[in-house]
This record gives structure tokens, C-alpha cells and sequence, in this order.
């Protein structure tokens, strides 16, 4: 009565997750008989093809070169190499999609690699059509022959492998103008014309491609004003794209979107607030990405001081020079984030940053959080009392000896420098002695252990630590997570940290003048942004219980399963030494560069993923 | 009902010509006695028969490693306020379990000293109190209300976190004998507040049940005749010891494992009241009667109960040796109106055919559909075309497999001919088992 499960292969439907398959496939086919010449004939970029309309375009110059760069790059060598890795290349699903593969090479007389090295000569492009919502990729061989052969390969494999189970032919030849079409559906076409291949979801988007290859009078991308500003700053990088906001805008319509300029997310608005101001007015932005040992990735966008909101003169700062402080480095750092925010400012430009909701819920939070503090204006007095530049730090924690949570949360802490330390000082000590008060009234009614408050100098460095009170034999069941909230003063500088330890090892990296003033040290940028790869891998080695209940419980595995996943998860961690983002804006440009390094892989990881460690 | 024989009804089932022992039968005990065996806990029941079947679920099985793990990953959950991931938890190990007999229990218990996270705001008190109904799920029945009297999560829930001599808390003493002990009619106003003085100075400090002594009425009290200065402990010996105590946890017993919706008559219930009252009210040997007897297996039993969504849909996954993204499965769990932990009110779930209505009846069919759909339910590991390919029966004659071993009642004709009028074409498995497990013979236990 139950249909048998086909059998044979069927290469269009290769369970390889997370892959379009069918569009992988025919890359990789047409890719593969491609010319093993070395000439180049490639006088056109594709921008000469595509509609003016086109709102993304993204070039790859020299796809081999990338090609190779990724084969050979050391951290892909690393994870083929990785045992769930190696594991997943013995399962029958990708035995299937290896057969898939042999056949095709079997067809085309080459391995898939090479052929793609060798092929795609004349460059790979995508593009995004904002008029129709298609995209197109785009490839040029540099021999017509083959690729009109590859083509008919693909087409004869593809008809024979579907009679094969009993389906029809899965698509329908087309002719257009000298180019040649096949029709799969489901919006899926591909086409040639002379020694351009073209694969798009949409049969118009191709169609005016290939119109724009016969008739050099209209106006493709390449005429747009937009394109030529932005390519002629074009920089040298393995790919290159440009994105033309203004069609975006329009596009997108004014309402609830991000190109309004306004969040509705305060923590949002905080990191990439400024962001927000470049989305709603710059016409173009431009991004790159370089492969080598390490990833780098940046985008960047035209920016004019004008277009500054000037709610967001926490943000930038005055004539957009705000800088961030200078990231301090406590040991086993894991995480950072350093910018110049003036939170005051911020806090009591809520009106002009946020819709009325949120406003509200604000205003609400501004009023508890006023009690809270003695009284003392939440905005003006306690956030109103700190210079521009904050930073957040995280940091491997420390445990007690005797009590080993079950949840190992980092240390963290927030740094910033006071405008009148003096003044500011005591009333910020008795605010910060409210709060725990008010704390330990909130345990207390919960039957909790409640913080006990010390007050110690050292040195110029004044400290009030809090810590939970537990009678001996009585931490079976708590869950404290080595918390004790403790606020330190030194010179202008103010530490709010999760732990007293944490905020002592901070201070001392901090410097103070003769008359206890602190330099005013800072990044050439306004926002920076640090992650430690070889620490991050230790502190989701140190929860990997919690974590490991997590994936039962999102993932439905058993307990051998979830520590599997997570291992592989760990392994992955491992491969990163660090990953950093630098975000600056000047009254020409707004840029963000991601930078991505890799971990040296050719020290053994074994012992660092050991169950029994 | 008025044909069940309350004399033979609790003698134990012989299998005869007139009533063998099928695979129906197997999986009937393993439905109500869990959450529904797979094809090979039904074969191996089948094959061991009624009296050694039963037998096997009191033995105690070796699932000290589960155990273990759900110990930890029960720490780990209950780390805040939220008993939301800790109702995950809980799904995950009826799932999971080797000894489902056990959750079913757990799970009866839970119904029956309802408290909701909601209230309680505590998960390491719910998580507590979990253990504890895990822990006394078959044992004597005075101790564990004595220790369910004491439990922080139960206080919480029923206002009784303060006790005070001049001013005592009704609230628990009224909801352990109507709800926990008794049952309406069997107590008076005058018992409700004799015993509340009883409860005086019982509070929680520290998060913990503490008993204050300088707030403990130490007057004497009269609770149903008798006088003395009891304290909580001598009134739920008094409250015990009352002769329809017996019968009002007799009854929920069999309604819970036998029937829902009929009324069951003080005749029928006595022989298992009479079997608590005999082993000192210990649960075990009452709920062994009621799986054993004639009644359980007949067909007042059969398919006369109406499966809760816990059931519905850990009953599923446990056929199929499946799991699935249990947080989700926990949100679906909340529109059915059946979270664990999160009872509607003091009562707990009402059941019966209150579990179905218009709105419910789409919502169990999207249910058991959304747990195919999700691209996160594995099947013994694999998909689930995998797990059909290795049931040829299914593969077949998906019908006579379903009626064998899903279902508790045979399907109508009409379902019969409504099936075989599909398109063969739509016959994936998917489409075959949601297509069965929205039929209103599915939603039976």
C-alpha cells in the first residue's frame, strides 16, 4: 500500500542539509569542463549585463584563486580532519552525494575541483534586481564550446536520472535571442548565451540580461551613477559588492523597518544605534571580503555630518570624534566591547530614540530605578554622572573552592569615568548601598542567601563588595553563580563588576595621575569589539552540562547525543583565536571591519575536548 | 455501567477463548499503565501475558543512569523562577524513561496535589516536589501526605506559607480533605477549622518548611470526634483513618486507569478501598488490583478513556521511539491546556471528555502533525521512512498495523473506506499517520 522509497539515485533530491542542492549541482557541473587555458578574455564585467535596477552586485574577480586559498587553507584542512566531521563523510547520505559527484566527474572527464579552479575564469557574479526581486548569478567561461557541451551534459543527466524514477523531463527548453534556456520551474532557470551562463529564479531577470549583451545602447548597471561612485573606490579584495540603499528604501517602503533610522530595541539602539542614520540616508554602501590565513570582512558607507541625528550625539559624539576608551586586558579575557557612548545623554534623549511604547516602559523603568537609587535622577545623577566611553568586560570567573556552581558564568564588568569624582564618589557608594539593600529585601522574602557589603582601600582604590552570606553545609542546591555585585572607585574611573576579584584585577590595570586623575586613553575608533576564541572555547568547556541539557531540550537528543552535538560545537570554538570588530565614522565615511583569526590548528586540540578533563 | 459486577469486577483477568489475550489487550495495559509501549514492549507483553506483564512493572528497573542524568539536568534547569523549562525537563524523562509506569504515576499524583509554577514562582521547589511525587508515586499513602503537607512548593501554592495561631490558614486544611483525602461531604466546617489550628506554626523560612512552636495552638481540638492537642501530623492520622479516605483515593485510581465519565458507585470501589485499608494504604497493591482485574481488561475499560495531551503526545513519540524539540512540543502542550506543572487550578486537570472540544480537537491533530513535521523529530535515530521501512506491516497494511498497535478501538468501516478512497499517491508515511492521528478513535486510550 506504502509507496516504495525510490532507490536509485536521484541527484536533485541529495539530502545534504542546508544546501540547494540542484543549484550546487549545476554550478559545480558547468563549472567542471570549463577551459583548462590560461587566457583570459573576459572585457566584460557582468555590470555591463544587468538591469539598472539591480540593487546588490557582488564580484568575484578571481574565483580560482579563492578556490585554492579555501582548499588549501589550513583551518579547512583542520575541520576535514575532525572525527563528527569525518563521521559525517562516512554516513550513507553523503555516500549518495559522492556518488552524485563521481558521476558527474565520470561524465566530464575531470575532478570537480580542478574544474572548478580552472573554470569560472572570467569571473562569478551575483546580482539582486530590487524591480523584480530576482537574483542571478552569473559565470563566463572563456571557451563557448565547452560550456555549450557541459550544458547539454547536465541537461541529458538531469532528463535521464528523472525517466529513470518515472517523472517527467524536469524542465522545458527555451530559446531567446541566440541564448539557449532551460526551464526547471519552481523558479529555477538556466541559460547560456556565447560563453556566459546565467542560473536565476526569475525568466525576465535573464531576459534582460541577455538583451542588455545584444543591445550595448541600453542602460545597465554599469551607467548608474551610484555603481560608478562606488566602484571607483572599488578596493582589491577577493569579493567585492555594492549595495544601492536608495532603491532598498524605496523598495521597503518607510514604515517599521530599519531604514527609518529608529529601533525599537534600547540594547540595539546602543551598539549600532549610529548605524542606523547611514541606513536611512547614504545612497550606496560597499563591502569586501579578503581569504587568506585570516578572514576580513568590511563594509562601509558614505556618511556626512548632517546626517547625524542629533539625538545620537551620544553616539557619535561631537562632530562625529567620539573615540571609545581603551580596552583594558584583564587576564583570561573572553570578551570586550569598548565605545564612546554617552549613556546620560542617551538615557535622556529616550524621547527623540524610541516609539512611545517603548518611551513608556522607559520612563517606567526610570522611575523604579530612581527609588532604587536613593532618590537620585536615574538619568541625570547616576548615568548623567559618567563621562562619554564605556566599556564591557567579560572574563573567566573564579569559583571558591568549596563551592563549584552548577552554572559557571563569566566575570563581567562595566567601566566608565566620572565627571566629578569627587562630588560623585560618596553618593554613588550609597546608591550602590541602597541597591544591594534592596537586593537583599527581595532574597530575603525569597528565602535566598542575602549579599553582605565590605568596604576596602587599596592604595588609591576604593572598594564596596558585596558577597552571599551561606552558613557552611548549606550550599547544596544553590545556585549563586559566583555573583557578588561590587562597585570600585579609583581616581575617575568607576568599575561595576560582577565580582569583587574581578573589579580589584581591573583597577590595577587602570593609571591615575599625581592628583589621582585619569588619562583620558583612547582607540582611534568609536566602537571595538573583541572576542577571545581560546577563551570563549573554555567557558562554554566549563558549562558544557548546562549547555548539554539545553540541546536535550531543544534538540529532543538523549544525553549521549546533546554531548556529541556539543563537542562538535566546542571543536568548532576551537578553530577561532580571535574575532574583532571595529566600527569608526568620520564625516566622510562610516565603516565597519570584521576581522576574523583563526587558532594555530597544528597543535593538537585532543587534549582540550577531553570528556574527562 | 449498571452491568459491571462490583463482586467479580476486581478478580484477576484470566485470558479464555471468550477474552484471550491479544496484542489489543498488551497495549491496552501498557497505554494506561504508561504512555503506550512500542511495537516490541507490546510483542514482549504479548508473548508474557497478563499476570506476568503486570508483574514486570513493579519490578524495579535499573535506570539509575537516567536517573542520574535527570537529576543533574533537573539542577540545571531549575536555576531561575521559570518552571517552563523545568515542565521540558519533566516531558523529556517521560520520554526518555526506562520505567514510564512510574512517570504515569508520578504524573497522577501531580494531578492529584496540583500546584502550579505559575504561583509558585520556585522551580527548585517544584523540582523538589516532583521528586517527591516521584518517590512516593506506589508507596504508603499517610507519609506522603505528610511530607506533600510540608512541601514548599504545596504551601506556596496554597497560600500556607504562614500559620498563626490567631489567625488560622483554612485554605490547606479545607483542600486536604476535599481534594487530597476525602472529598466533598465528608467533613464538616467545623473539621476544616479544627484542623487548620492543627496546621498552626507550620511555615516556611529559609525556603524550607520550619514549624513554629510560639505560633502552634496548643489548645486541645476536636477533628471528626476525637480530642486532644493534635498537631499536623496526629490530623492527618485522624483524617486517615476516616473511612471514605480509602474510598475517595480508590476512586481516583480507577477513574485514572479504568474509565472516565462514569460515575463509579461506593460497591465498586470498596474491594480496592479495602485493599488500601489492608496493606496500610499502600498505592502499589491497590493500583496491581485495578491493572490485574477483569474490569481493567473488559470492554468498560477498552478505549473509554479519553488520552490527555501529555498522553497524546508522549504516548506518540514513545511508539516511535521518537524525540523532538521539546521546548516546542512543551508550547503546544500550553494551547492544549496541559503543561506539566502548570495545572489550571487547585484541582488539577478535570480530563475526560473536558481534554476535547472544537477548538482542541484541530488543536490534537496539529499537535501529533507539528511533531511530524518538525524537522527536529528523530526516529530511533533516523527519519521516519527509515523507521517504516523496518515495520513492513506498516508498509503493507498501514490499517490492521494501526488497529494492532496504535489504536484502542478497531476502526469504523467508514474509516476503512475513507482510507482506502485516498490517493495511494498521498500514502507517505507522514500523510498516512497524520491523517490517523487526527481520527476521533486516536484521541482514545
Amino acid at each position: 500500500m506504502y509507496p516504495k522509497s525510490k532507490s536509485r539515485l536521484n541527484l536533485y533530491q541529495l539530502p545534504l542539509a542546508g544546501l540547494q542542492i540542484r543549484y550546487l549541482v549545476i554550478l559545480i557541473a558547468l563549472g567542471i569542463t570549463g577551459p583548462t587555458v590560461s587566457g583570459q578574455q573576459h572585457t566584460k564585467d557582468a555590470a555591463e549585463f544587468l538591469p539598472p535596477s539591480t540593487a546588490l552586485y557582488v564580484h568575484a574577480a578571481k574565483p580560482a584563486a579563492l578556490i585554492d586559498t579555501i582548499e588549501n587553507h589550513e583551518i579547512v584542512t583542520h575541520v576535514l580532519e575532525l572525527e563528527p566531521v569525518q563521521k559525517l563523510m562516512r554516513s550513507p547520505q553523503f555516500a549518495m552525494f559522492m556518488l552524485g559527484k563521481g558521476l558527474l566527474e565520470t561524465n566530464i572527464e575531470s575532478s570537480v575541483i580542478d574544474a572548478l579552479k580552472t573554470n569560472m575564469a572570467g569571473g562569478l557574479w551575483l546580482g539582486l534586481d530590487a524591480e523584480s526581486g530576482g537574483a542571478i548569478v552569473i559565470f563566463k567561461s572563456s571557451d563557448e564550446a565547452k560550456l555549450k557541451r557541459t550544458i547539454g551534459q547536465v541537461l541529458k543527466f538531469a532528463a535521464t536520472t528523472a525517466m529513470g524514477d518515472g517523472d517527467q523531463v524536469p524542465f522545458k527548453k527555451q530559446e531567446y535571442r541566440d541564448a539557449v534556456a532551460a526551464d526547471f520551474g519552481n523558479n529555477m532557470l538556466i541559460a547560456r548565451y556565447q560563453s556566459w551562463f546565467m542560473l536565476s529564479n526569475k525568466s525576465g531577470l535573464v531576459k534582460k540580461v541577455i538583451d542588455n549583451m545584444h543591445d550595448e545602447t541600453n542602460s545597465p548597471l554599469s551607467d548608474q551613477n551610484w555603481f560608478k561612485q562606488a566602484i571607483a573606490n572599488r578596493s582589491d579584495s577577493d569579493i567585492w559588492a555594492t549595495l544601492d540603499l536608495d532603491a532598498i528604501r524605496k523598495k521597503s517602503g518607510r514604515g517599521g523597518n530599519i531604514f527609518t533610522g529608529r529601533t525599537d530595541n534600547p540594547g540595539v539602539e546602543l551598539i549600532f544605534g549610529g548605524m542606523l542614520d547611514a541606513l536611512k540616508h547614504s545612497p550606496v554602501a560597499t563591502a569586501s571580503v579578503n581569504i587568506q590565513e585570516d578572514i576580513d570582512f568590511s563594509i562601509a558607507a558614505p556618511f556626512r555630518t548632517e546626517w547625524a541625528d542629533e539625538a545620537r550625539d551620544y553616539f557619535f559624539g561631537k562632530d562625529l570624534e567620539g573615540r571609545a576608551p581603551l580596552v583594558l586586558q584583564p587576564k583570561n579575557m573572553i570578551a570586550s566591547l569598548t565605545s564612546h557612548r554617552d549613556i546620560g545623554k542617551w538615557w535622556l534623549s529616550k524621547e527623540d530614540l524610541y516609539a512611545e511604547n517603548v518611551i513608556a516602559q522607559l520612563a517606567q523603568a526610570d522611575s523604579q530605578l530612581s527609588t532604587i537609587f536613593s532618590g537620585m535622577d536615574f538619568g541625570e545623577d547616576v548615568l548623567g554622572s559618567l563621562q562619554p566611553g564605556i566599556q564591557v568586560v567579560i572574563a573567566e570567573n573564579k569559583y571558591d573552592e568549596k563551592y563549584q556552581p552548577d552554572i559557571r558564568l563569566p566575570a563581567f564588568a562595566l567601566i566608565g569615568k566620572l565627571k566629578d569624582p569627587k562630588k560623585l564618589t560618596r553618593k554613588l557608594k550609597i546608591a550602590f548601598q541602597s541597591l544591594i539593600g534592596f537586593a537583599n529585601i527581595n532574597l530575603g522574602m525569597s528565602g535566598q542567601p542575602q549579599l553582605e557589603v565590605e568596604t576596602e582601600n587599596l592604595g588609591d582604590t576604593k572598594i564596596l563588595a558585596s558577597s552571599y552570606y551561606y552558613e557552611d553545609g548549606t550550599e547544596e542546591g544553590l545556585i549563586l553563580f559566583n555573583f557578588g555585585p561590587t562597585i570600585a572607585f579609583k581616581g575617575s574611573n568607576i568599575v561595576v563588576s560582577s565580582t569583587k576579584d574581578f573589579a580589584i584585577e581591573l583597577t590595577k590595570l587602570m593609571k591615575t595621575d599625581a592628583q589621582g586623575q585619569s588619562p583620558s586613553e583612547l582607540e582611534p575608533n568609536n566602537t571595538r569589539i573583541k572576542i577571545d576564541g581560546q577563551m570563549l572555547h573554555k567557558i562554554l568547556t566549563d558549562n558544557i552540562e548546562s549547555l548539554v541539557v539545553q540541546n536535550m531540550l531543544e534538540e529532543g537528543n538523549d544525553r549521549e547525543e546533546a554531548r556529541s552535538q556539543m563537542d562538535l560545537v566546542l571543536l568548532i570554538a576551537d578553530l577561532f583565536k580571535e574575532v574583532g570588530i571595529d566600527y569608526d565614522v568620520t564625516s566622510a565615511e562610516m565603516k565597519l571591519d570584521l576581522t576574523i583569526r583563526f587558532d594555530d590548528v597544528s597543535e593538537s586540540k585532543s587534549s582540550s575536548t577531553n570528556r574527562d578533563e | 455501567m449498571s452491568d459491571i459486577n462490583p463482586q467479580t469486577a476486581w478478580q484477576p483477568f484470566e485470558p479464555s477463548k471468550q477474552q484471550p489475550w491479544t496484542t489489543q489487550r498488551a497495549a491496552h495495559l501498557l497505554r494506561r499503565c504508561g504512555f503506550g509501549g512500542t511495537i516490541a514492549e507490546i510483542s514482549q507483553a504479548k508473548n508474557a501475558g497478563p499476570t506476568k506483564s503486570v508483574a514486570q512493572l513493579f519490578q524495579s528497573t535499573d535506570d539509575s543512569k537516567i536517573e542520574k542524568e535527570m537529576l543533574q539536568a533537573g539542577r540545571l534547569v531549575t536555576g531561575g523562577v521559570d518552571s517552563n523549562a523545568l515542565a521540558s525537563w519533566w516531558l523529556l524523562r517521560m520520554i526518555k524513561t526506562p520505567s514510564p509506569f512510574l512517570e504515569k504515576m508520578t504524573l497522577f499524583w501531580h494531578g492529584h496535589f496540583a500546584t502550579g509554577g505559575e504561583k509558585v514562582k520556585d522551580s527548585r521547589a517544584m523540582f523538589r516536589q516532583n521528586q517527591l511525587l516521584r518517590k512516593y508515586a506506589l508507596a504508603k499513602f499517610e507519609p506522603f501526605v505528610k511530607n506533600i503537607s510540608r512541601d514548599v512548593a504545596m504551601l506556596i501554592y496554597l497560600d500556607s506559607e504562614e500559620n498563626r495561631k490567631t489567625r488560622p490558614n483554612e485554605n490547606y486544611a479545607r483542600e486536604l480533605m476535599e481534594l487530597f483525602c476525602l472529598g466533598v461531604g465528608n467533613y464538616t466546617e467545623t473539621d476544616i477549622k479544627e484542623v487548620a489550628r492543627c496546621f498552626t506554626g507550620c511555615e516556611i523560612r529559609k525556603n524550607a518548611f520550619a514549624f513554629n512552636e510560639y505560633q502552634h495552638d496548643n489548645k486541645m481540638k476536636t477533628v471528626f470526634g476525637e480530642t486532644g492537642n493534635f498537631d499536623s501530623t496526629a490530623a492527618i492520622e485522624i483524617v486517615l483513618k476516616q473511612k471514605a479516605a480509602p474510598l475517595f483515593i480508590a476512586k481516583k485510581l480507577i477513574r485514572y486507569f479504568v474509565f472516565d465519565d462514569q460515575p463509579i458507585s461506593n460497591q465498586l470501589a470498596q474491594p480496592i478501598a479495602d485493599s488500601l485499608r489492608k496493606n496500610h494504604f499502600e498505592i502499589g497493591p491497590a493500583v496491581r488490583q485495578i491493572l490485574s482485574s477483569k474490569l481493567f481488561y473488559s470492554e468498560h475499560s477498552i478505549g473509554k478513556k479519553i488520552k490527555s495531551p501529555v498522553e497524546l503526545a508522549i504516548g506518540f513519540l514513545r511508539f516511535f521511539e521518537a524525540s523532538t524539540n521539546i521546548n516546542q512540543l512543551s508550547q503546544q502542550l500550553v494551547s492544549l491546556g496541559q503543561l506539566p506543572l502548570y495545572p489550571p487550578n487547585v484541582k488539577g486537570w478535570p480530563g475526560g471528555r473536558k481534554w476535547i472540544n472544537a477548538s482542541t480537537i484541530l488543536a490534537r491533530a496539529n499537535l501529533i502533525a507539528g511533531i511530524l513535521k518538525n524537522p527536529k523529530t528523530k526516529y530511533r535515530d533516523g527519519n521516519l521512512e527509515e523507521w517504516v521501512q523496518s515495520h513492513s506491516q506498516f508498509q503493507s497494511d498501514s490499517l490492521q498495523w494501526a488497529e494492532d498497535y496504535l489504536f484502542a478501538v478497531p476502526l469504523s468501516a467508514e474509516t476503512k473506506s475513507a482510507f482506502q478512497q485516498t490517493n495511494p499517491s498521498n500514502r507517505e508515511p507522514e500523510r498516512i499517520l497524520s491523517w490517523l492521528s487526527a481520527l476521533p478513535e486516536f484521541q482514545l486510550c
